[in-house]
């Protein structure tokens, strides 16, 4: 089985805004990505209205597609309760396939966190 | 995971290499299918580092689509990777049918269609894998129907085009680069 690790955390730089970090570690794919959408969708349940949510893939390695439609799903929730979504640090494999099933149209993708705290 | 054949040539006699590989229908053994793409792919084409994950991806996409769609429980699935050295790389995908749900190619070939025409926050969870990832990551997908059940699903890709051997180069943020 894939090895995947992901934590959660708020972002308490800027009081104006609302923002969940989710850095997550490893590959996401067929065998993991059925036990780990649901603590994503905890959260996303959890949440207070308009909280942005931005996903730090630097240490993500594999994404398949069903991964990514997790992600469009999520993106689907918390966007319905008027937040953001926005992935941070992707590696280039990541961003390639997340761009060759049209994903980066509807998430905003950024090099640096910083880019991406100013998006949320 | 368990090999049942293998044959393996050496890339600068040019002969081509057959590897199958038997898989029990389960995704914990897909990483190490990953692992050995990634290896295959370095060790008999020029791909740059970035066809090399994508043809990674196709193959993981092609598995999972048999292990989920084609297969029962307790069931296997084949996977046949052929490589004519500075020529071309086949992977073969054969499952068995669905045991309650069998799906024939030509509806699969339908399915795929109709989610290549669909809007992109118009998907479920499922059905990008074969529509994007799959069919533009290679040049040849052939689906057809076993004769006892079940699909044989065949990509190739060519290793002769110089495309595949550089990264394209674009001021678009989205060519990415490895």
């Amino acid at each position: 089985m894939a090895d995947i690790k992901y934590s959660i955390s708020d972002l308490i730089d800027d009081p104006s805004k609302k923002i969940k970090v989710v850095i997550l570690q490893g590959q996401l794919d067929e065998s993991n990505v059925d036990s780990f959408a649901p603590k994503i969708y905890e959260m996303i349940n959890s949440m207070e209205p308009q909280t942005s949510v931005i996903f730090d893939f630097q240490g993500l390695t594999y994404l398949n597609s069903k991964s990514i439609g997790y992600i469009a799903d999520f993106y689907n929730q918390i966007t319905a309760k008027g937040g953001k979504i926005i992935i941070a640090k992707a590696a280039n494999n990541i961003k390639d396939i997340l761009n060759v099933v049209g994903m980066d149209q509807m998430i905003p993708l950024t090099q640096t966190m910083e880019e991406a705290k100013l998006m949320a | 995971m368990e090999t049942i054949s293998g044959q393996l040539g050496n890339a600068g006699e040019q002969k081509p290499v057959e590897i199958k590989i038997e898989l029990p229908t389960n995704s914990y053994f897909m990483s190490g299918i990953r692992d050995f793409t990634l290896s295959l792919i370095e060790n008999m084409t020029d791909f740059s580092s970035q066809w090399a994950y994508r043809f990674q991806s196709v193959v993981d996409e092609l598995a999972n689509n048999a292990i989920e769609h084609g297969s029962g429980p307790d069931d296997k699935i084949l996977v046949t990777f052929f490589a004519i050295p500075n020529q071309e790389i086949r992977i073969i995908v054969e499952d068995h049918g669905h045991p309650t749900d069998p799906k024939n190619a030509e509806q699969v070939m339908a399915a795929m269609q109709a989610n290549k025409n669909r809007d992109k926050d118009q998907f479920s969870i499922r059905g990008r894998g074969l529509a994007f990832i799959i069919d533009k990551w290679t040049d040849k997908l052939e689906i057809t129907d076993r004769p006892n059940g079940g699909l044989r699903v065949c990509v190739t890709k060519f290793l002769n085009d110089e495309k595949f051997k550089t990264v394209e180069q674009s001021d678009d943020p989205k060519n990415l680069i490895i």
